[in-house]
């Protein structure tokens, strides 16, 4: 990811990584203060990101734990193929 | 900041975002404002040359903190294509994206729906072209998320699995049938090519979804996209909204679900005609619809198997 010239990087002047099942975030803050967050994956056709299709449990606003993330993935995509636009 | 003021003879809310009026509308290629940002060109909302998936704040919020939320999820660099023609690897990350927002607006004090919806076309109103939703986080339960719940209590139960079947026992207006995820035009349509995106098992919302059934809930979605756009043969023109279990859960009150599905609305009723919501439809909230939702059905079945 392009991520070496935020207009306000995070707080330590770099953008903090993230994972979240198959996607990696980085967050980061424009001129302005709104919020950008550019999120990663793996694009090739093998699921290199299976073993990471989980994310931590969640607690909702009460502090009931809710929606437990899924255990693990099944098989990748398999069907290959770029950005098709 | 918008301000809201409650219709009392509808009973719902309207929300004023008169700052909306400025915001960017159609902007030449190469002033798009989704676009990457590149060595030498304009600055655009990402400040970088390239990116997969990106999220940002709305510049033209209808909701912002500490009342609700509005942000735009670009889907790519590219600035040409649609959802259809994304790999099915970043359709399926698109899945988790909207996972990820929905639990971190959910979890906002000042949200109690989370809305993910895309416009695609000119008749919906789109200001952009470049492939991007939008989610919205609404400060309140909007009407429709409200008939829902509504719809459960009338029907003893969740609505959308009754619903659901109903439709894959009548099977006549089913498009799409997998393990995970089924897509029907509805019984009671009110677009002609209105169609339902649903989870097949009971998932309040992306949160409870299994890893395997996001994967096939992209595939859905595209195939189905894929579908309409080979139904005339042209772009086809749609609003999809993302409809989820409300992220507010008032202790006083009963727990309050949701069925994950995904929703279609497309104005067109011809591939030249456009579906206006006028008289009946404004005045008297009914629908008047020309077109019987099985003949939809299998004109659609016949443009997603073409498309495939």
């Amino acid at each position: 990811m392009a991520a070496g010239s935020a207009d306000q990087p995070a707080p330590d002047g770099a953008a903090q990584d993230e994972r979240y099942g198959i996607l990696t975030l980085a967050r980061m803050r424009k001129d302005d203060g709104r919020s950008l967050i550019l999120y990663s994956h793996d694009e090739d056709g093998g699921d290199s990101g299976e073993a990471r299709e989980s994310a931590p449990p969640r607690e909702d606003k009460d502090g009931r734990e809710a929606g437990r993330a899924p255990e693990q993935a099944p098989g990748g995509d398999g069907n290959g193929g770029g950005e098709r636009a | 900041m918008s301000e809201q003021r409650f219709n009392e003879l509808r009973g719902e809310q309207v929300v004023y975002a008169i700052d909306r009026q400025e915001r960017t509308f159609l902007p030449s290629r190469e002033h798009c404002p989704l676009d990457p940002t590149r060595p030498g060109g304009p600055p655009t909302e990402i400040p970088f040359p390239a990116f997969q998936i990106a999220v940002f704040d709305n510049r033209f919020p209808a909701f912002e903190q500490p009342g609700g939320a509005a942000e735009v999820v670009v889907y790519t660099d590219e600035h040409d294509g649609s959802f259809a023609t994304l790999s099915p690897q970043r359709a399926h990350a698109l899945m988790w994206v909207w996972r990820h927002r929905y639990e971190e607006l959910g979890e906002r004090p000042d949200v109690e729906y989370v809305m993910i919806f895309e416009n695609r076309g000119v008749e919906v109103g789109v200001t952009l072209h470049h492939p991007h939703g939008q989610i919205y986080g609404y400060p309140f339960v909007p009407p429709v998320a409200a008939l829902e719940l509504a719809a459960d209590e009338r029907l003893g139960g969740c609505a959308s699995c009754a619903l659901l079947a109903r439709e894959l026992d009548d099977g006549e207006r089913v498009l799409i049938e997998r393990e995970s995820v089924v897509a029907y035009v509805p019984h009671a349509a009110r677009w002609a090519y209105e169609a339902h995106v649903v989870m097949r098992e009971h998932r309040a919302s992306l949160l409870e979804c299994e890893p395997g059934e996001l994967r096939e809930l992209s595939q859905v979605l595209q195939a189905l996209v894929r579908g309409y756009d080979a139904l005339f043969g042209r772009p086809f023109p749609y609003v999809m909204v993302v409809h989820q279990a409300p992220t507010s859960q008032p202790a006083d009150a009963p727990r309050r679900s949701g069925h994950l599905h995904v929703e279609f609305y497309p104005p067109l009723r011809t591939a030249e005609k456009l579906k206006f919501l006028a008289g009946s439809e404004q005045g008297a909230g009914t629908f008047i619809s020309d077109t019987l939702p099985e003949e939809s059905a299998a004109a659609l079945r016949e443009a997603i198997a073409h498309a495939a």
